[in-house]
């Protein structure tokens, strides 16, 4: 019986679509963990992120599904990056979750499929946004690590 | 964009603490977007003119650091243009020459410059199906990029 194989390109896509998801489990528990050491307006904001990686993280599933993938499951528990003891350690982690995000959200640009790559650079705006917010700057290439490209000053 | 951000500060000194970080991201931006240009087949022969081209380009990156006007007019159709040369890039008349008349006032100049932010990302995105992927990545991280200057602007007394 003769197996069919998936093309290449699907294979990425998936590859791709799982390491957001992934991440967006990642940020979906770490939220959890920012929103318990915040209040007021920054709580406010930390609830509102946290629903929008729900959000994103569902849309994933979907997409996963619809082409006969199985979504990578969350973990019952994450390392995080570092210890979370106040309200500036909570918000450096929702930074930290935001540009783990943003980074995986590159590789979905970087497929060929133009709905895929349109979805991935609208949650990497998303993401950029929520970072920067947090950070309380902007950065010149989200998603990309700190150093991946040289950048000019001036 | 780099243009236009030197055209502001020209006209509100004040603003230039605010606005200098983001000039710095545009300017990155630039270089990057510059460094993937494509030389078309034909233009392989003049290679060598060519090199002598980004020589000049990056030399006048430099001046326009210490003295920026003259120097940035081609910024704004290399930024969003991607490389790929397209005159609609640059979002507006800014495209050939001095960027458009800055509008007086400090809340107008940051408005000027949030909607010139969210055409030049408007802009990027649409040519992503177009591009290759590590020229798509790096183009949604540019357009993200300047999606976070809009509200970085708000903040410094724009609209929201």
């Amino acid at each position: 019986m003769a197996r069919t194989r998936p093309r290449p390109a699907a294979a990425n896509e998936a590859s791709a679509l799982q390491a957001a998801l992934a991440a967006e489990h990642a940020a979906v528990y770490g939220y959890g963990v920012v929103g318990a050491y915040l209040s007021g307006a920054a709580l406010t904001a930390a609830t509102s992120d946290w629903v929008a990686h729900e959000v994103a993280r569902d849309s994933l599933e979907a997409m996963l599904r619809s082409a006969g993938q199985q979504p990578v499951a969350a973990a019952v528990a994450y390392r995080l990056p570092h210890r979370v003891h106040s309200s500036a350690g909570a918000m450096s982690l929702a930074v930290t979750l935001e540009d783990r995000v943003a980074t995986a959200y590159l590789g979905v640009v970087a497929v060929t499929s133009t709905r895929i790559r349109e979805f991935g650079a609208r949650e990497l705006l998303a993401t950029a946004m929520r970072a920067a917010s947090w950070r309380g700057r902007t950065v010149a290439f989200p998603g990309f690590p700190a150093g991946a490209l040289h950048t000019a000053r001036g | 964009m780099i243009a236009r951000y030197d055209a502001v500060v020209r006209g509100s000194g004040q603003l230039a603490a605010v606005l200098r970080p983001l000039r710095a991201e545009h300017r990155a931006h630039l270089a990057q977007l510059r460094s993937r240009l494509i030389v078309p087949p034909a233009a392989a022969a003049r290679s060598a003119a060519a090199s002598e081209e980004r020589s000049a380009a990056a030399a006048e990156e430099r001046s326009a650091a210490a003295s920026p006007s003259p120097a940035a007019a081609a910024a704004p159709a290399l930024d969003g243009a991607s490389g790929r040369g397209s005159s609609d890039a640059g979002s507006g008349s800014a495209s050939h020459g001095e960027p458009a008349d800055v509008p007086a006032g400090r809340a107008a100049a940051i408005s000027f410059l949030q909607g010139a932010e969210r055409a030049a990302a408007a802009t990027l995105l649409r040519k992503l199906p177009a591009v290759s992927p590590s020229l798509a990545q790096l183009m949604a991280s540019v357009a993200a990029s300047e999606a976070t200057h809009v509200a970085a602007l708000a903040a410094a007394g724009g609209t929201a």
